[in-house]
């Protein structure tokens, strides 16, 4: 594992992993603003699906977003506590993740496409899979993830 | 005078800016090797000033600024750029910069003397071949002495312009050598114009800077920030012992406020910045419609946000508009009022409670009450019923539906019927609101009540089944305790809850069911309601002209709140118009009173309620009924009874299907047939009309009337029996005179399948039955029955007139005669119809209003064959009916 590693380290990429509903997902390090606790959150009343409610993160409105309905999993049998924050069009959102996992250093090379029998609403999301000692590990496209977080909220 | 002042100052900072931007560039000009882009900037920047100064008058700085832009054009189209030409061009600069300050400081008007040398070295700049090229062609000598002046500005040295200017010779531009002043006067020329602009025009300089919104807003954020966190601060602290700690805090949140304070002053602008263009409208509308205006600005100073500034801008301008073109008259009509020619406009602007009101009044003709309510009623926006119910005020706020607009005529400035539902979603979008006051004939005052600013607002913090919300506490009018057995508490009516506050009845908006919360359904999934029981707080809210209620479980507290947008995702969420961070750091949303109105009360609800009330009101007094009040045909109001109504439709004609002179129209899954007053509708009317769906025996049929009036309970006494079909006679109902309907005409007229009954109904001619009675209202309510039974009657109002139609020859199938009439009763005449041969075998039916034992008897001595009461209208025409068979039998056999 080690023998390319060091040499190609600088041209890796970092990813944030988190498990949902079983399943390790990895998001662009470049991607996630910062990882907080999902706590005191306010649940907006006729709000669209897919939106737990906003919470303050140090003076700012952080939309929760309910990551297992956005990508088709049922509810969790308990409330979500983390969420990984990111930053669009100036807002900041948090998906909701059930365990948060370890940075993720990865090289393009130990990447391998999304299995074409993917479920169609994953394989817009999912852009690869790195295979990891003991999981896979699902790499997602945050700005797909959020299109289908609009689609899933204008529907 | 204002106004002009205003756009100078504005048009001097511009200037001034300006110039300073050409200062900067044309030095910079001096070692760009690339001029092309600088050139066109200036170009451009010069021919701005030009454009300004055009337009204000202000010929001297236009004509700089002319030779100015002349020569930038020349560069930029390939000539050298000289330093002849650069010079030129900051001697300009200088120049227009002293003509600005001695503009600002003698309020408008540019100072006397010409420009006629600096204007001649523009002229001839770049055209000398002598002077050193800069830029051009073969770009040699970059590094140009600039000591080496270009000369022509000598004839322009010093302060006293006058004197100097006419020194050079119109023929100037035919001198080849432009160099014939030795001093090097520009420099000290330059100088000496400088204290005097230090004098006149550095004044504005120092005292004030420009700085980016972007930057101002960002500010404002970061200070929003901090207030927050002291909150959260102050929160914590709360609990906390250490003196020491509290000491700090206390400075920080002195501190903070400040800052916000001095912060949210940087945002302050005068509303008279949006006043600006106002009186150039007014004369411009005065121009177009041949009236004469005079417009009164007070309150200019008054500051407010500019982001509410910017927002209001446009509803003013189109209030002022509006108040201009339709609110006042032409003179011919002021006069003819008794008013003065010149009509009024006053705007008036001043801080209450925290808030900006902004009122625009006229003198003109004032909203005309009855031409909105017919206009509402005619969009459909209300019923008659319910906007008779209504209050002037709230029958102005029709003036804000969309499309509205009851000018007679469009006229080229206003009368489109767009605008003041802009102005009002303008206005509500920042938090405002708008409120009109208007008397006829005397005139109308808008009212803009504006939030001071956008960033924070003070709000009411209330509880609802378990989570808090804010509500901006300038759209509370009152809070009441609600609670079984206490001053106040809710009552039900069918379903819906009220609350009674001032003698008035207050609509009661769940906050629980708008935001369809858990509680807002029981176990079971069914909705709850509140009731007699509900224990909580209504806040009285007005919203868009109606008043009502939301009802909350507990109000908290009062707190100042920081505004938040709502996350796009939920932006669509009307019932909210952003979000709060409490000092506990919770987000609560904020609630838009606006969005909750919208969201929860329809006008048929609006007139359920009403109608609910007055249902309330009859179980109060219990030989009353409730009568539903209408139009139809005739300007008279109807009643009928609201228990012999199913329910209230609103159909379109062109939506109801005819065949065979039968119309019908769908209603639950099923077709009724529709009847009406008078003459057949038009049945490709695109309006719609109000459908009194009444169901007898499982039929239904539909009532197409033109209005609904109201809803009156009262009882019910029929004084003057009426000649019109249909109508049972008039009654004086709710203190007016109203025409009670015969519901069972109608329903006669439906079920039988006749429609007109003057025109289309197959009437058996030959069957004819002879209908006597001396009361027209009888006559005429039994007569359409017989017809609509398919027999034709035959009526007289006397045994008299009956007789002679019998002697003439009438043989009726039938005959049918009330027996109390004056001068010969029933009786008389059935004795008398018996001693006609033929008719011997013709059935008598007697009519009376009274069926008692003793009466039967005497009919049946008398000879008649049935006795009939006067409103069994069923009875009667079975009778007839039994009676015409076999007689029809009778005749065929023989």
């Amino acid at each position: 594992m080690t023998k390319t590693r060091n040499a190609l380290l600088d041209e890796a990429d970092g990813f944030v992993t988190a498990r949902l509903a079983g399943h390790w997902f990895a998001l662009p390090i470049s991607a996630v603003h910062e990882v907080f606790l999902l706590s005191r959150i306010t649940t907006v009343p006729q709000s669209p699906p897919g939106i737990i409610g906003v919470l303050n993160l140090r003076g700012r409105i952080v939309t929760a977003l309910d990551t297992r309905q956005i990508l088709g999993f049922p509810r969790a049998s308990k409330a979500p506590t983390m969420a990984i924050g990111i930053e669009r069009q100036g807002e900041l959102f948090g998906l909701a993740v059930d365990e948060m996992g370890d940075v993720l250093t990865s090289v393009a090379a130990d990447r391998e496409p999304a299995p074409m029998n993917l479920d169609r609403r994953w394989r817009e999301i999912v852009t690869g899979v790195q295979r990891s000692e003991s999981h896979l590990v699902l790499i997602v496209a945050v700005d797909r993830l959020f299109d289908g977080v609009t689609s899933l909220a204008a529907a | 005078m204002d106004g002009i002042d205003e756009l100078l100052a504005e048009f001097i900072t511009d200037t001034q800016e300006a110039l300073e931007q050409v200062d900067v560039r044309l030095v910079e000009l001096e070692h760009e090797p690339e001029p092309a882009s600088m050139l066109n900037e200036l170009f451009r920047l010069m021919h701005t000033i030009k454009g300004t100064c055009g337009f204000l008058g202000l010929p001297r700085m236009a004509g700089l600024a002319h030779h100015a832009e002349t020569l930038m054009d020349r560069l930029r189209n390939g000539e050298p750029v000289t330093n002849d030409a650069i010079d030129a061009m900051l001697h300009v600069v200088d120049r227009l910069k002293y003509l600005l300050g001695a503009i600002e400081s003698s309020g408008g008007t540019e100072p006397e003397g010409n420009d006629e040398s600096i204007i001649l070295a523009l002229q001839q700049a770049g055209s000398d071949a002598s002077a050193e090229v800069l830029h051009g062609p073969d770009d040699a000598q970059p590094e140009v002495a600039v000591e080496e002046e270009a000369a022509a500005d000598a004839p322009a040295p010093a302060a006293p312009e006058p004197a100097a200017a006419p020194a050079p010779a119109p023929k100037a531009e035919a001198k080849p050598a432009p160099k014939p002043a030795p001093k090097p006067a520009p420099k000290p020329a330059a100088k000496a114009d400088k204290p005097e602009e230090k004098a006149s025009g550095g004044e504005s300089e120092s005292s004030s800077i420009r700085v980016s919104v972007e930057t101002l807003e960002h500010l404002m954020t970061v200070v929003s920030e901090l207030v927050l966190t002291r909150n959260e601060l102050t929160e914590i602290m709360r609990n906390e012992e250490r003196t020491s700690h509290k000491l700090a805090l206390q400075r920080l949140s002195t501190v903070t406020g400040e800052l916000q304070q001095a912060v949210m002053s940087t945002r302050m602008q005068p509303i008279g910045n949006a006043w600006r263009k106002l009186p150039r409208i007014v004369r411009d509308v005065a121009a177009n419609l041949g009236k004469t205006i005079e417009l009164e600005m007070n309150g200019a100073q008054t500051e407010l946000d500019r982001q509410v500034l910017e927002s209001i801008k446009d509803p003013l301008m189109h209030m002022v508009r509006n108040a201009a073109d339709h609110g006042l008259e032409i003179p011919s009509e002021r006069l003819a009022a008794g008013k003065p020619e010149k009509g009024h406009i006053k705007l008036n602007a001043y801080h209450e409670g925290g808030q900006i009101l902004v009122e625009i009044g006229d003198d003109g003709r004032g909203l005309n009450v009855d031409r909105i309510k017919a206009k509402a009623v005619e969009r459909g926006i209300a019923t008659q019923e319910d906007a008779d119910r209504m209050t002037n005020e709230q029958i102005f706020s029709f003036i804000f539906e969309p499309g509205f607009s009851t000018a007679a005529q469009v006229t080229s400035v206003s009368g489109r019927g767009v605008g003041m539902d802009v102005v009002q979603s303008n206005v509500e979008r920042i938090g405002g609101s708008i409120d009109v006051r208007s008397v006829q004939g005397q005139g109308s005052v808008f009212t803009l009540k504006i939030p001071l600013t956008l960033a924070i607002l003070r709000a009411l913090i209330v509880g609802v089944d378990g989570e808090d919300f804010a509500i901006p506490q300038t759209s509370v009018d009152e809070l009441l305790k609600v609670e079984p057995g206490g001053a106040h508490s809710i009552q039900l009516i069918k379903d819906s809850p009220v609350l009674r506050s001032r003698d008035r009845l207050l609509p009661i908006v769940d906050l629980r069911t708008v935001l369809q919360l858990p509680t807002a359904t029981d176990e079971n999934g069914m909705p709850r309601t509140a009731d007699e029981s509900t224990e909580g707080f209504v806040m009285v809210i007005r919203a868009r002209g109606l008043r009502f209620g939301m009802l909350v479980d507990s109000v908290l507290r009062t707190e100042e709140i920081v505004v938040k947008p709502l996350p796009h995702a939920l932006r669509n969420i009307e019932h909210f118009s952003g979000s709060t961070i409490l000092g506990d750091g919770r987000v609560i949303m904020i609630v838009d009173p606006n969005g909750v109105r919208s969201a929860s009360a329809t006008p048929s609800e609006a007139s359920m309620s009403a109608a609910a009330q007055e249902e309330e009101d009859a179980i109060a007094a219990e030989d009353k009924q409730l009568l539903l009040m209408f139009r139809a045909a005739t300007q008279n109001r109807k009643a009928l009874p609201i228990s012999l109504i199913t329910r209230l439709e609103d159909v379109c004609l062109a939506d109801a299907d005819q065949s065979e002179g039968q119309w019908h129209i769908q209603y639950n899954n099923e077709l009724i047939p529709l009847v009406w007053f008078g003459g057949p509708p038009d049945p490709d009317s695109k309006e719609r009309k109000p459908l009194l769906v009444m169901s007898d025996d499982g039929k239904s049929m539909g009532l197409l009337v033109d209005e609904i009036v109201d809803i009156v309970d009262d009882v019910v006494d029929v004084q003057i029996p009426s000649e019109q079909p249909g109508i049972l006679g008039s009654a004086i109902i709710g203190g007016a005179h109203a025409e009670v309907i015969d519901v069972g005409y109608f329903l006669g007229l439906a079920s039988n399948h006749w429609f007109d009954p003057h025109q289309r109904v197959k009437v058996d001619e030959t069957v004819k039955i002879l209908l006597v009675d001396d009361s027209p209202f009888f006559r005429n309510l039994v007569a359409p029955v017989v017809r609509a039974a398919g027999f034709e009657p035959v009526v007289c109002s006397s045994g008299a007139q009956a007789l002679d139609k019998l002697q003439a020859g009438l043989h009726p199938k039938v005959i049918v005669t009330d027996v109390d009439m004056p001068e010969m009763d029933g009786f008389e005449f059935a004795a008398a119809a018996r001693k006609i041969d033929r008719l011997k075998s013709v059935p008598l039916v007697a009519l009376t209003g009274m069926l008692t034992d003793d009466a039967i008897a005497k009919a049946r001595e008398g000879g008649f064959s049935d006795y009939i009461s006067k409103l069994d209208r069923n009875g009667l025409i079975d009778s007839l009916r039994e009676f015409t068979k076999p007689d029809a039998q009778r005749e065929k056999a023989a």
